[in-house]
């Protein structure tokens, strides 16, 4: 094997941690609630202007924000989720909760803008530039913090999920939402905290994704096809398929990148994507969805 | 239990649209005013409130293209979109390689489209509702990267479509009555296959597609048509709007001037006000990252029009 | 070409569940051929299979001597005749009754041939099954015994030659019943023939030429009703004691 494609595979790892808790709150969200939720990236982004902020203003480092952040989609998404789909789902329109997440990310979108404006942001932290190197092959730290980071975070839900009674509660609503209501949980209050652990998970990856990427309002785009791959190639619900997922479409996508050209990146992760969809739409895990 | 749910919902608003069908004589008489009214507009109206209404009249189109899968055939595509660049791709392409002029370059790009969804649509419409919906969000992301990376595309740049004439009023005109055209061509499709056989299938294929196949529609070819028609009309809507949209560096930085297809730079700096405010939409430019708006404003409007 | 449908060794599996087992059948031209069983025996899949909704995992389905299974997509076996029920019924929600049975008689009417105008048919469709009078109404605002109805008038629709009948009596009343019963009766009379799954024993018996036992997916004897109620085993994995007792008896009530 030669050395180039060697330091591809590290780097796919690398980047597909990320992927992996970029893919994990969204999947998580449809497993619970059946919401394809569109807004997903855009919470990301929300996520990574927050990091900026806090970093332009107090110089608080990228990745001391995660907590702040995350408790700011966590209220945000959970203020959405009481107020604005619950009363959809109540009234049996499953359907427009879809058209919701799209008014939602157009709506995070404009409100960036007009914070933020259109401008590229960054955040280039003292030690960004560091990077160890192993047998010739380079190890840039920041990338490592992000996916110890990622894959620390994805396990603590993972935790929560198993351990905790509302993790639980989650999981029941999600296997049985019946069976739920009839065991005396309050479905929609665990739907309040699904979305809210969604948009935190969202803002962590957007906290965790500032120091390597440009931040724009117009950067959700891009990132919700990633979304999509991940959960869809995890199998749509399933988290720990979410996080094989993210580590296989980042490693994919790098080793692609390494024959092809860098360029046509994220045509590589949309094209599995597809793929996935009609090949094996099962996903790795997970159930059939074809009609 | 959801999906039920969700079917209850559907049925009360056929339920409104019945109610609806039996006394329009009034609203067929305010319509005409409005059609009428709208043909007189271009001598009444500055180039302006013009191609205010031109891109208007192409989010309705598109708007209207979208109903016919999302509506009556019960697929959610969202990302339609994907239409309307590739229409207007395939448009300034054939103009700009072969040398064809404005009508038989929006023919062509309906023509396309037409292809693109049946190509596409026979693996993807076999995908039940969400998992459509996120693979033509998805497709829309795939043709955007594959279009920024082809040649004959010309990249981040996009492609400008010649100069129609050199007259602006006139290409104001022109590009107004193509877009009122194109909006009352497909309003009249659509209303020709709600009255026809067709929109039976689609709503049947809607409302349960597996009893729709045990009743003898050839479901797969029914919905394959119905997105292959609602490409058709986007597609001939994307190289119709004789607007320079914003490329990519544009709608990121507000720093860099607009670039538009026309010669005057009274261009606004202003993103979304670029578009409308050139001085003459002669020509006109597209580039990848140009469908986003076209994309939401249809979508919103289609949104808008079918929970009313 | 004796027989109308005839299936060989028919099997068909979901994943690891074979909910139906190797069966063989015969109906014949004009009969009325009862297919009955435990829940969960198969009946339905069955049903399914024969309509193309369902892939078999195994075995071949001939109707009027030409094989159908795995060649045919549903709506062309529909177009060759074969019209269909739903056990839990599935009209279009958003349509209204005439509209519905006007699905039918648009698309699945066999293709070729003189056909008449789908106006006439819809309306012959509807009065036969006697909801003429609800056209316009939307299906969800009908009771069950309607929605019923307009799943056999958007059958009927199809002009079949074979109508499948899932279970189209469970849930109504006695009376509705006989209505139904000679609904039934009169479609035979008109020259179609009918597979009918029903769990009402007082209709089985009533109604059927021959009856087809499944359980667990295969098939455990096939003949004339008064032969298959004295079948040992059948008694044993169905109708139970009681029944058989009752029906000695005199009169036969329902089963299972
Ligand atoms: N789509 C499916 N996927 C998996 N298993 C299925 C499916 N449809 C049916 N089955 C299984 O196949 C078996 C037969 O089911 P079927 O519905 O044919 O029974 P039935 O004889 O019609 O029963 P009933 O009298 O209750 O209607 C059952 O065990 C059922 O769980
Ligand atoms: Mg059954």
């Amino acid at each position: 094997m030669n050395e180039g494609l060697v330091q591809a595979l590290v780097n796919g790892i690398l980047l597909g941690g990320f992927y992996a808790i970029l893919g994990v709150g969204f999947s998580l969200v449809y497993g619970v609630m059946g919401i394809i939720n569109l807004a997903h990236a855009s919470m990301v982004m929300i996520g990574s202007y927050l990091t900026f902020s806090l970093f332009s203003g107090i110089g608080l480092d990228p990745f001391l924000s995660i907590p702040l952040v995350a408790a700011a989609l966590f209220v945000i998404s959970w203020l959405v989720q009481k107020y604005l789909l619950n009363s959809l789902i109540r009234r049996g329109f499953m359907g427009m909760t879809v058209v919701s997440t799209f008014g939602l990310n157009l709506f995070l979108i404009n409100v960036a803008l007009l914070i933020w404006s259109a401008d590229y942001r960054g955040v280039v932290s003292s030690y960004s530039g560091v990077a160890f190197e192993l047998f010739g092959i380079r190890f840039p730290l920041v990338r490592i913090i992000i996916l110890a980071l990622s894959l620390l975070l994805t396990y603590v839900l993972w935790l929560f999920l198993i351990r905790t009674k509302t993790g639980k509660a989650i999981r029941a609503v999600s296997l049985n939402r019946e069976a739920a209501v009839l065991m005396g949980i309050d479905v929609y209050s665990i739907y309040n905290i699904t979305f809210g652990i969604g948009g935190a998970l969202a803002g962590m990856a957007g906290a965790l994704l500032s120091p390597i990427s440009s931040i724009t309002p117009f950067m959700g785009g891009p990132l919700l096809g990633i979304v999509f791959s991940v959960a869809v190639l995890g199998g749509l619900g399933n988290v720990s398929g979410a996080v094989i997922a993210g580590i296989v479409l980042g490693v994919a996508q790098v080793v692609g990148v390494h024959f092809i050209g860098t360029s046509w990146q994220l045509a590589i992760s949309y094209g599995i994507f597809i793929l996935v969809l009609l090949v094996r739409p099962q996903g790795l895990r997970g159930v059939k969805f074809v009609k | 239990m959801r999906d039920l749910e969700f079917k209850q919902q559907e049925a009360a608003l056929a339920r409104n649209r019945l109610l609806a069908q039996t006394r329009n004589w009034p609203l067929m008489a305010v319509l005409v005013a409005i059609t009428l009214l709208l043909v007189a507009a271009p001598f009444a109206l500055g180039g302006y409130w013009m191609r205010v209404l031109t891109v208007v009249f192409i989010f309705a189109t598109m708007a209207e293209a979208v109903n016919i899968i999302a509506g009556y055939t019960g697929y959610p595509a969202l990302g339609n979109a994907v239409f309307f660049g590739t229409g207007a791709y395939v448009a300034a392409i054939a103009a700009n390689e072969l040398g064809v002029s404005l009508a038989p370059a929006i023919v062509l790009a309906g023509l396309g489209c037409v292809t693109y969804a049946v190509v596409l649509g026979l693996p993807i419409l076999r995908l039940s509702g969400r998992y459509f919906l996120m693979a033509t969000l998805g497709l829309m992301e795939i043709t955007r990267e594959v279009v920024l990376n082809l040649d004959i595309t010309g990249g981040a740049q996009g492609q400008i479509f010649p100069s129609v004439t050199s007259d602006p009023v006139l290409a104001n005109r022109l590009f107004y009555y193509l877009g009122f055209g194109l909006l009352l061509l497909t309003a009249l499709a659509t209303w020709w296959i709600q009255n026809h056989n067709i929109g039976l299938a689609l709503r049947a294929i809607k409302f349960d597609e597996e009893a729709a196949r045990a009743m003898g529609i050839n479901t797969t070819v029914y919905k394959t048509a119905a997105w292959a028609v609602s490409a058709f009309f986007t597609g001939m809507g994307g190289p119709s709007t004789g607007i320079s949209w914003p490329t990519s560096s544009q709608q990121r930085s507000t720093r860099s001037r607009p670039r538009c297809g026309c010669t005057s730079s009274t261009c606004s700096e202003e993103r979304a006000r670029c578009s409308v405010h050139c001085s003459a939409p002669a020509s006109w430019s597209f580039s990848p990252s140009s469908c986003g708006p076209a994309s939401q404003s249809s979508t919103i409007l289609f949104l808008v029009l079918s929970s009313c | 070409m004796e027989y109308l449908m005839q299936g060989f060794g028919v099997s068909i599996s979901f994943g690891g569940v074979q909910a139906v087992k190797d069966v063989d059948f015969e109906v014949r031209d004009g009969e009325i051929f009862g297919i009955i069983g435990p829940n969960g025996a198969g009946k339905t899949t069955l049903l399914n299979g024969i309509s193309g909704l369902v892939p078999l995992s195994g075995g071949e389905i001939h109707f009027r001597g030409k094989r159908i299974s795995g060649v045919k997509k549903p709506h062309q076996i529909t177009r060759l005749g074969i019209g269909r029920t739903f056990q839990v019924t599935r009209p279009f929600e958003g349509l209204t009754v005439r509209e519905n049975v006007a699905v039918g008689a648009v698309f699945g009417r066999p293709r070729g041939g003189r056909k008449a105008d789908v106006h006439e048919v819809v309306e012959a469709a509807m009065r036969f099954v006697g909801n003429a009078d609800k056209r316009d109404a939307l299906v969800p605002d009908l009771p069950v015994a309607q929605r019923k109805r307009v799943e056999l008038a958007r059958a009927l629709a199809i002009e079949p030659k074979l109508l499948l009948l899932d279970e189209v009596m469970a849930g109504l009343n006695q009376k509705e019943i006989e209505v139904v019963m000679d609904m039934v009766r009169r479609i035979r009379e008109r020259g179609t023939t009918v597979i009918l799954i029903e769990h009402i024993m007082k209709v089985v018996m009533g109604l059927c030429d021959r009856i087809m036992v499944l359980n667990y997916g295969e098939r455990l004897c096939c003949d004339e009703p008064d032969v298959v109620c004295r079948n040992d085993d059948v008694i044993c994995a169905y109708l139970g004691q009681r029944f058989t007792q009752k029906r000695r008896n005199g009169g036969a009530t329902s089963g299972a």
